[in-house]
C-alpha cells in the first residue's frame, strides 16, 4: 500500500483517539502538517508526531496505520472515501458511521465495529469494512449501508438495530444477533441449530445475490470470498421490528 | 466513384441512411444456458422495428459464468428505442414480463455508466408486495423480489446511451435459395462482432418497407423496388431481370464504427461465393438521405 504509514512508537496500552485521521482531511497536506495535528489520548491529547513515526506519502493513496501496542479507538469512524489499512489491532467504534471507503483491520477490531457514534442515530452508511480477526460486540450496530466483514467471530448484538447493509460474520456471533433489526442482512460462517429470538425459521436454499456478495468482496481475501457456497439457512426477523430482516446461517 | 465488384458481385454506389436510437445493454442470467434462451428469447420477441413493435432488440452474445455478475450463464442482449421515455417504459414491462416470470432468471445492467438511466427493478421491485429488499454492493444497487422458485434478483436500473439504428444492406441473388445461404453467411459474421444487433427473425428482413403508402392510414408499406414480382408494373423497380429474391439485413448499433464494422462483415461474407452462389448485387437501403443523419456509403464501408 502506498500512501501515508503511520507507526506507533509510544508507550504500551495507550488509548488514542483516531477520528481525525481520515484520508479525505489528510489528503494534500505534508507530513510536517500531520505530525502537528493534535489528537486526544491516555485522557489528555497529545501531537500526532509523538506518538507515530511518520513516512512519506500522500493519504489520499492509502493510510497505512501500524498500532504497534497502542489502542486506536475510532480508526476510519465518519470515512467517506480512500483506503485506510491497519496492520494489527483495533479499538472501539472502527469505521463507526462510515459512509465510503475502505477500512481493513487485519487484526482484530473492538466494540462497536461499523456501529454508530455515541449520540447519532446511525451506523455506517456505505464503504467496506473488512477484519481478519475477531470484532467485540455490537458490530453493525444501526447500520444502514455498507458492507462489513469479519473473518473470525463476532461478541453480542452483531446487527442490533440494523437498519440496511450487509454484516458478514464468519466464525459466528454472541448472544442476540440481530436483537431489533429491521432490516438487513446478518450473514454467519456457521449453521444456526435454532432461530434467534425474535426471528423465524425461513428455511434453506442457494441464495442468488450471495454471488453478488462475493465478486463484491474480491480482493479482500475475506472468509466469504473463500466460501465455496451460496446455501444458506435464512431466518427471518426481528419480528418484533416487522420481520424483514434477515440472518443467514451458511450451511 | 468508380464501379466496385467484389468476386465478381457487382457493389453498389448508394448509402444505408440510419437514424439516432436510444439503447440499453441487459444481462439476463439463469440456471443454465437453455433458461437463458428461454428468457432472452421471449425479451427480444415481438421486438424486430419500431414501427410496430416499440423498440427493436436481441441477443448481442452470449456470455460465460466468468462473464457475469452472479457466475452462471448470461448473454447480452440490447434494445433500442426512440427515446429514453419510450425505451423505459419498453424495458420495464419485457423485463417484468418476460424475464421475472422465466425460472431462475436475474437480470442486470449491462450497460454501467450513462447521462442517463430508466429503471429495471426499481421500477418492478413493487411486485414484491412489501417483501421486497434491496441490496447495494459498491457502487450497484439490486433488488431481491421473492418469486415462488426463490427470488428474483434485479439491477435497480440501467444506464442508456445514444446509438444508430437501421444500418442495412440488401443482397440481390439469382435465386431464393442462394439469397437465403448467402443472408446466412452474413448473419453469422456479423452476430461474433461486439456493440450491434440484428433484431429481425434470424437476422434477415423479407419484407423491406419504403416510406408511405396508397392506403393513408398507413406509413409503410412493400419496397415496391425491390419486389421481384412487381418487376414488370414497377416503373421505379431496381432489379435487373436475373434476380429472383431480395433479402435485407437491418443493424442496429452502439455507434458509426460498430454498424460500418458490421456491414463489412456482413456484406464481405455475403459475397464470398462470389456470382457462382448467385449472389448478383449489393445495394442499400435509403431515403435520399433526407430523413436520416448517419450514411453509410457502400463503396466507402467496403474499401
Amino acid at each position: 500500500m502506498s500512501g501515508l504509514s503511520l507507526t506507533y512508537r509510544g508507550d504500551a496500552g495507550m488509548t488514542v483517539d483516531m477520528s481525525a485521521l481520515l484520508p479525505e482531511r489528510l489528503a494534500g497536506l505534508t507530513a510536517d502538517a500531520i505530525a502537528r495535528m493534535t489528537l486526544p489520548c491516555g485522557g489528555g491529547s497529545a501531537r500526532l508526531g509523538d506518538l507515530f513515526d511518520l513516512s512519506a506519502g500522500d493519504a489520499a493513496e492509502g493510510l497505512l496505520i501500524r498500532p504497534g501496542g497502542a489502542i486506536l479507538h475510532r480508526v476510519g469512524a465518519g470515512m467517506t472515501m480512500g483506503r485506510i489499512l491497519v496492520a494489527g489491532d483495533a479499538g472501539n467504534h472502527a469505521g463507526a458511521g462510515m459512509t465510503g471507503g475502505l477500512l481493513r483491520i487485519e487484526g482484530t477490531a473492538g466494540d462497536s465495529l461499523g456501529g454508530v457514534l455515541p449520540g447519532l442515530p446511525l451506523g455506517m452508511r456505505g464503504g467496506l469494512i473488512s477484519v481478519g480477526g475477531d470484532a467485540g460486540d455490537r458490530a453493525g450496530e444501526r447500520m444502514r449501508r455498507g458492507i462489513v466483514v469479519v473473518d473470525g467471530r463476532a461478541g453480542a448484538y452483531a446487527a442490533a438495530f440494523m437498519v440496511a447493509g450487509t454484516l458478514a460474520i464468519g466464525g459466528g456471533c454472541g448472544p442476540h444477533p440481530g436483537f431489533g433489526m429491521r432490516r438487513g442482512t446478518l450473514l454467519i460462517g456457521r449453521p444456526q441449530e435454532a432461530a434467534p429470538d425474535g426471528f423465524a425459521d425461513g428455511g434453506t436454499r442457494d441464495w442468488l445475490f450471495l454471488h453478488l456478495l462475493r465478486r463484491a468482496l474480491e480482493g479482500t481475501g475475506s472468509w466469504f470470498e473463500r466460501a465455496g457456497t451460496t446455501r444458506a439457512h435464512r431466518f427471518i426477523g426481528d419480528l418484533a421490528e416487522g420481520g424483514r430482516g434477515e440472518i443467514l446461517a451458511v450451511v | 466513384m468508380a464501379d466496385l465488384q467484389i468476386n465478381g458481385v457487382r457493389i453498389e454506389d448508394t448509402f444505408a441512411e440510419a437514424f439516432p436510437m436510444t439503447y440499453t445493454r441487459l444481462v439476463v442470467t439463469a440456471d443454465t444456458p437453455a433458461w437463458v434462451d428461454a428468457a432472452t428469447s421471449s425479451l427480444t420477441g415481438f421486438a424486430t422495428s419500431v414501427i410496430g413493435c416499440g423498440c427493436e432488440a436481441a441477443v448481442e452474445r452470449l456470455l460465460t459464468p466468468e462473464e457475469t455478475p452472479d457466475s452462471r450463464p448470461g448473454a447480452a442482449v440490447m434494445i433500442f428505442g426512440m427515446s429514453t421515455g419510450d425505451l423505459a417504459k419498453h424495458v420495464v414491462n419485457r423485463v417484468g414480463q418476460c424475464v421475472m416470470t422465466s425460472p431462475g432468471s436475474a437480470c442486470y445492467a449491462g450497460l454501467l455508466n450513462g447521462a442517463k438511466r430508466i429503471p429495471l427493478g426499481g421500477g418492478l421491485r413493487y411486485f414484491g408486495d412489501g417483501h421486497q429488499i434491496a441490496k447495494k454492493f459498491g457502487d450497484r444497487r439490486f433488488w431481491r423480489l421473492p418469486v415462488m422458485d426463490g427470488e428474483f434478483v434485479c439491477e435497480d436500473s440501467v444506464a442508456v446511451g445514444k446509438g444508430i439504428g437501421g444500418g442495412n444492406f440488401l443482397i440481390l441473388a439469382a435465386s431464393h435459395r442462394q439469397c437465403l445461404a448467402a443472408a446466412e453467411a452474413a448473419v453469422a459474421a456479423i452476430r461474433p462482432l461486439p456493440g450491434i444487433i440484428l433484431p429481425f427473425p434470424g437476422g434477415v428482413v423479407r419484407s423491406g418497407s419504403k416510406v408511405g403508402s396508397k392506403y393513408k392510414a398507413l406509413i409503410a408499406s412493400t419496397n415496391t423496388r425491390f419486389c421481384p414480382t412487381l418487376r414488370a408494373v414497377e416503373p421505379e423497380t431496381l432489379l435487373s431481370p436475373d434476380v429472383e429474391a431480395v433479402l435485407e439485413l437491418v443493424l442496429d448499433g452502439t455507434d458509426e464504427t460498430a454498424i460500418r464494422a458490421g456491414m463489412r462483415a456482413g456484406i464481405a461474407a455475403a459475397v464470398a461465393g462470389g456470382t457462382a452462389a448467385g449472389v448478383l448485387a449489393i445495394t442499400a437501403g435509403n431515403y435520399g438521405g433526407k430523413l436520416g443523419p448517419h450514411h453509410f456509403h457502400l463503396h466507402e464501408v467496403m474499401a
